[in-house]
């Protein structure tokens, strides 16, 4: 299991000279909320979200570091979202999204998700379906949401687990994904199984991670599987 | 002898509440309740599309029915929801302004005690698609319009 980089930074801080590592502040007034949500006809519903964070960050803090000139606002986080159901066992769905986090993302649009949604079993207790197309991967248990600010838990996910630098890889891919759900008393349970697919490996950003370093050629994708 | 007790010891219980042609049955599992009122389940039985309707969630009558009926607090289901519409994998239900107006929304063409809060012209035009449809009220609001379904 990965360790917190922030956890095992505080424990190296944690010496006679240095300050404990709590003092950290980070401060995140940020503004988030459903910005629009709209039937504009029957089984036609528009989304939309938009969050915008200012950081101001103390001194002793091992994850950012401390602020300059009094904080920032290089954290945006805008999406817009539109499905259709023609009938109960169909839906479509597509979301564009544009992200601005400091120096990792420079909010450029991209198509997030564009999917198919159709359900081949359905009754009170369970579901079995299949979506096509570009897909949220089944990864952690906020990756689905991860850009909306108000279906997270914190002001931003654990970089170990939802790594940013190479979100591409992560958050959704060009395939299929089957899916059953079952509904009890107890609480739903649901099974995914992903593949086969591709994975978004466009940016430099995953070269960056994958190497450390920007290198000649192109990265290609290959056939990926999962559950 | 329930029949004879005055119609107000009521008017503060909230009741699930059907379109009169929607196929509901008899009465509705709380599983089932919870499959629809958490945007997972579409469908009736007979494969009509279920249209959800929902008050505001700060809404005391909105409160109540997920406090009482389905046994969770009003943000539950606001993030399932948030998190089956911002991963396309699901619909929002579809929210009316106040009591009256989802009484006309549920009760469709047909509900005569329609009393539309806002435009009755926008109104009737939704209206016109609401087989299917559920909802909640408390009794006291209830009328000939709609069908109170019991849940188990």
């Amino acid at each position: 299991m990965k360790v917190l980089p922030w956890c095992r930074s505080s424990r190296s801080v944690r010496t006679p000279q240095s300050l404990p590592w709590w003092p950290a502040l980070i401060l995140w007034p940020g503004l988030c909320g459903p910005a629009l949500a709209l039937e504009i006809f029957e089984g036609f519903q528009m989304h939309g979200f938009l969050s915008q964070g200012y950081f101001l960050t103390s001194n002793h803090n091992n994850l950012f570091g401390e602020s300059t000139r009094g904080g920032s606002l290089g954290f945006t986080e805008i999406g817009v979202n539109a499905s259709w159901v023609p009938r109960p066992d169909v839906q479509l769905a597509i979301q564009g999204l544009s992200r601005r986090a400091g120096g990792a993302a420079e909010g450029e649009p991209e198509l997030d998700f564009a999917l198919l949604d159709y359900a081949a079993v359905e009754t009170a207790d369970r579901r079995l379906g299949v979506r096509v197309g570009r897909v949220r991967l089944p990864f952690g248990l906020y990756n689905d949401t991860r850009d909306v600010a108000f279906t997270r838990p914190s002001i931003l996910l654990p970089q170990s687990i939802y790594f940013d630098r190479v979100r591409e890889l992560a958050i959704s891919g060009d395939g299929i994904l089957f899916y059953g759900e079952e509904r009890g008393s107890w609480g739903n349970f649901t099974l995914e199984f992903l593949g086969p697919y591709f994975q978004r490996i466009g940016s430099e950003n995953s070269e960056l991670s994958l190497f450390n370093s920007e290198l000649p050629g192109d990265l290609e994708s290959r056939v990926s599987w999962g559950a | 002898m329930l029949c004879g007790w005055p119609a107000r010891a009521y008017s503060d219980e909230v009741v699930v509440v059907v379109n009169p042609a929607a196929p509901a049955g008899e009465a509705i599992a709380r599983n089932t309740l919870s499959a629809i009122f958490g945007m997972r389940l579409r469908a009736w039985e007979d494969g009509t599309p279920i249209r959800v309707y929902v008050l505001p969630d700060n809404h005391a009558v909105h409160v109540m029915f997920c406090k009482q009926i389905l046994g969770a607090f009003p943000h539950q289901y606001r993030t399932a929801w948030d998190r089956l519409v911002y991963s396309g994998t699901g619909q929002a239900p579809l929210e009316v302004a106040s009591e009256q107006e989802m009484r006309a929304r549920v009760a469709g063409i047909r509900g005569e005690a329609a009393v539309v809060v806002g435009s009755e012209e926008e109104m009737r035009a939704k209206v016109a698609g609401t087989a299917g449809a559920i909802g909640y009220l408390t009794r006291k609001m209830i009328d000939e319009s709609v069908t109170v379904v019991p849940v188990e």
